[in-house]
């Protein structure tokens, strides 16, 4: 839609972003951690803006990506914290292992050592499973609701998968205690520059020639096929993409978080990165960052006092959103200006569909 | 004798044990402007939809230019040269006119051809010409839900025909359009016809003697009748399947 | 081993049961309406809260605590059908993600008002001990036994109830064809909301049954869902008998192989054979067409 932005917008965004730079020196490094870990969520939720909000794929499972990500950084800093701190592992091995009855870091993981092999493998990796997950519905034309369950199924058994194998991952407990770049401002400069590149990435992807056949996939994606596109290949394609973009965030979570568990990689996380999108608007990238920034903000400072109530809240704000909002808060916005600029230049049409394509039963053509 | 650009042999489509296409053989020349009739339930939708790649057939052969199309993925059909509009008009409502008319624009299939594809001037040109020719040029820049039901029939044809196919179905293209639009549509589809081969179904028999020179009427999933508009409308076993409504939109 | 196995094959009826029962309500409700309730396992951990309430505070045992969930859990369907689903109808996507909300509060309802805490609910005294599986030396509790009847009990009611009342024959008039069900006359609204009420009454059931033989938590009702949308993916939509194939596939495999292998790669396996079932059948075994 569109090519460029109106100045305003620019401007807006360009101040947003000063502010975010200039954040931690105002508000301390609790905080700063804090919004660095939610500039990775943001960066989350708009790897599913992405394959949702403009191609219309409902994934309940994409955390494993995210996770995926963040494990294979957690991994490498632990490998090389074990190495390095005798004091506190005697035997230069995380303590899982050595738990579990190892006494050497196996063979197959000794290249995880080196960070800059373990973290473009990570995503790579991530990738690949995209690949593979994304395969088995899209090109068997699966597509809505059962989509949706199958993708959530894939993630609760990667969840299990990892909890069992605690002898590499850590269980339950997941990796903990390997050191983490928290409390550094540059990493957090670092979060929020790829935070702003992959704004910019989604932004140049999603106005381009392919960027529009995503949103014919997503509006009537049996048309679609009927002009020439294979989209399966579309969606496998987006999906990689956003795999790889979660993964990433993950990586910068794991470094900065100091942990990283099953939590990361599950459903609720999973479900959580769609209620933000959902929240935040989706298929308009800006919701990607309104949404979580807007519920963890208010969670962080609300359950401090109300840890019990948060929960329900979240819930109800939830199916408030989905029925009376669906377009989420961004969303709406663009619909009334789209309204006005409709009746400005007189038409009056019989319906309005929701300004990003908020789904309806596929049409019987 | 021009080559047939389709033919169909032994067509048959079974859903739940019901033939809807019951050994079926039809056959389009080149070039030509064919019209499809029949009762509802006759099977022309399904027709198209077993042309097209949607569903299987459960036996029998489709040719197209000599080829065989029958069981193909819809994807590899359309990019032989085959196309539809869709009874029920189907566009995109959230993209622009101007946008609905690219994703029709030939060529660049691919994931990977379409992320490194930039517009040309010649491209865009092509589309404005369609757009001309179906009104809406100034409707280029709106969201294709703020346009009218037989705007938006118009945009579907424009659709396709900016795809550039060399046979083109039109599935009912005039439902829900008053008298002078269903004349224009007359007008357009005429002008499109001379460059490829076309079949339309139709229900309205004043807009089929617009356009048609041969009509095939399709009953049960079977050939009924073929011939000139005069031959079918002459036709009893013809005129006892509509129950006598050829002769009755005759007089309207 | 052969014995081993067989024995393990045995036990898997059990498990089938479990999963037919789980799965009947979420069946019914997604065959009609298209629609996945994502609160399906939360309406089972319901059912399994309200056995345990009949007990605790009524002492009232299973027998009792079985149709008391069943009424329960009807009551909360009809005022999430009523509130919720009523208004996104013909949006599936946008159904399972409210559903997800009422899933999100359910939770959080319960655990305000009961705590996280886990709670034990007894099995009726009567139905306490097993007996010997005549040709093997598998000791089969009472307990599970009534779990295989009463699983029969169900599909055989939901049978009755579909194939031979007028009622099922409405129902069964939507699912295959729902605009000309309206045209005829009959009340679709009416339908979905019996529909939907009639199938978290099954949850409720199967949460109450469930109630003894795991701990009943606010959480617990999470991989039963997720269990019961594998059944219906494999087993197909619309057809009873699908949800009995789909139920007996996965049940039987999964107690099999986790046997000879252990829990997590029995559920990887299972889950690639359900891949590789719907690369075949991508509309599930047995599905129902629809106009």
């Amino acid at each position: 839609m569109g090519i460029g932005l109106p100045r305003r917008y620019l401007f807006l965004g360009l101040a947003v972003i000063a502010v975010l730079f200039f954040f931690p020196y105002y508000a301390g490094d609790f905080r700063m951690n804090q919004l660095g870990l939610f500039l990775c969520f943001v960066m989350f939720a708009l790897s599913l803006d992405l394959i949702w909000g403009f191609t219309g794929i409902l994934s309940l499972g994409n955390a494993v990506y995210f996770g995926g990500g963040a494990y294979f950084v957690a991994m490498s800093l632990k490998l090389k914290y074990a190495a390095t701190n005798p004091a506190r592992y005697g035997s230069g091995i995380p303590d899982f292992m050595e738990w579990n009855g190892l006494t050497a870091v196996p063979l197959w993981m000794r290249p995880l050592e080196n960070i800059w092999f373990a973290a473009p493998a990570g995503v790579l990796a991530m990738g690949l499973l995209a690949f593979v997950f994304g395969f088995i519905p899209f090109k068997r034309h699966i597509y809505g609701v059962y989509c949706a369950v199958i993708t959530l199924a894939e993630s609760l058994i990667f969840e299990e998968l990892i909890i069992e194998k605690q002898a590499y991952t850590g269980g339950f407990n997941g990796i903990t205690d390997y050191g983490s770049y928290s409390s550094n401002i540059t990493f957090y400069w670092i979060i929020l520059a790829v935070t702003v590149f992959f704004f910019w990435f989604a932004r140049r992807l999603t106005t381009s020639h392919f960027g529009m056949i995503l949103q014919s996939i997503r509006e009537n994606e049996l048309r679609s096929e009927f002009f020439g596109f294979e989209v399966a290949n579309y969606k496998i394609f987006v999906f990689t993409v956003a795999a790889m973009m979660s993964a990433i965030a993950g990586g910068l979570y794991a470094a900065l978080n100091g942990i990283v568990s099953h939590q990361e990689i599950g459903p609720l996380l999973s479900v959580e990165g769609v209620i933000w999108v959902a929240v935040g608007g989706r298929g308009t990238l800006i919701g990607a960052f309104v949404g979580p920034i807007l519920i963890k903000g208010a969670e962080s400072l609300l359950s401090e006092q109300f840890a019990w109530l948060w929960g329900l809240l979240v819930g109800l704000l939830f199916i408030l959103v989905i029925v009376l909002m669906p377009d989420g808060i961004v969303g709406t916005l663009i619909r009334r200006a789209r309204r006005k600029r409709a009746l400005a230049a007189g038409r009056q049409p019989a319906y309005e569909p929701s300004a990003v394509g908020v789904e309806e039963t596929p049409t019987t053509l | 004798m021009t080559a047939n650009i389709l033919e169909i042999h032994g067509l048959v489509s079974v859903v739940s044990r019901h033939p809807i296409i019951n050994h079926l053989d039809f056959a389009i020349e080149e070039g030509e402007l064919r019209v499809l009739v029949g009762p509802n339930g006759a099977g022309k939708t399904t027709l198209i939809d077993l042309i097209t790649g949607r569903h299987r057939p459960t036996a029998g052969q489709i040719l197209f230019k000599g080829q065989r199309i029958d069981g193909r993925a819809r994807h590899e059909i359309y990019r032989l040269g085959i196309s539809r509009k869709f009874q029920v008009p189907t566009v995109y409502d959230n993209l622009t006119v101007f946008e609905n008319m690219s994703i029709g624009l030939r060529g660049h299939r691919s994931v990977f051809s379409s992320l490194s594809y930039r517009m040309t001037p010649a491209a865009v040109e092509q589309i404005e010409r369609v757009l001309a020719q179906i009104k809406l040029l100034e409707r280029a820049r709106e969201e294709a839900f703020t346009l009218s039901h037989g705007e938006k029939q118009w945009l579907e044809i424009g659709m396709v025909v900016a795809s550039d196919p060399q046979l083109l179905f039109l599935d009912e293209p005039t439902t829900g359009m008053t008298r002078e639009e269903t004349n224009a549509t007359a007008r357009l589809i005429r002008d499109i016809a001379k460059t490829r081969s076309v079949m339309v179904v139709e229900h309205d028999m004043s807009f089929v003697r617009q356009i048609a020179r041969t009509i095939t009427v399709l009953h049960q999933g079977r050939k009924l009748a073929e011939g000139s508009v005069r031959e079918v409308e002459d036709n009893p076993k013809v005129a006892e399947v509509y129950l006598g409504k050829v002769k009755i939109s005759a007089v309207s | 081993m052969a014995q081993a196995l067989f024995t393990q094959f045995l036990t898997g009826f059990s498990i089938v049961a479990i999963l037919l029962i789980i799965s009947l309500g979420l069946a019914v409700i997604f065959g009609v309406m298209r629609v996945i309730n994502m609160a399906h396992g939360d309406f089972i951990m319901a059912g399994a809260y309200v056995a345990f309430v009949m007990q605790e505070y009524f002492q009232l045992n299973l027998f009792w605590g079985i149709p008391a969930s069943f009424l329960v859990l009807g009551v909360i369907g009809m005022v999430v059908e009523w509130g919720l689903i009523r208004r996104l109808y013909g949006r599936p996507l946008e159904t399972l993600l409210a559903t997800w909300g009422v899933s999100i509060v359910l939770q959080q309802g319960i655990r305000l008002l009961f705590g996280p805490e886990l709670r034990y609910v007894k099995a009726p005294d009567v139905l306490d001990g097993g007996f010997q599986v005549p040709g093997s030396n598998l000791p089969f509790a009472w307990f599970r036994l009534f779990i295989i009847l009463l699983a029969l009990g169900l599909l055989f009611g939901t049978y009755w109830l579909l194939y031979r009342t007028d009622f099922g024959m409405h129902v069964r008039a939507v699912n295959q064809n729902r605009p000309m069900a309206e045209v005829l006359g009959i009340d679709t609204r009416r339908i979905d909301r019996f529909v939907f009420a009639f199938g978290s009454g099954l949850a409720g059931v199967a949460g109450a049954i469930l109630a003894p033989i795991k701990t009943v938590s606010p959480t617990m009702g999470f991989p039963y869902a997720v269990d019961s949308y594998m059944v219906i993916v494999l087993g197909g939509v619309g057809r009873l008998v699908g949800t009995v194939a789909g139920a007996s596939v996965i049940g039987e495999s999964e107690t099999v192989l986790s046997f000879l292998y252990n829990n997590v790669i029995a559920k990887l396996l299972v889950f690639t054979l359900i891949v590789l079932v719907i690369r075949v059948f991508p509309q599930g075994l047995f599905t129902m067409q629809r106009r």
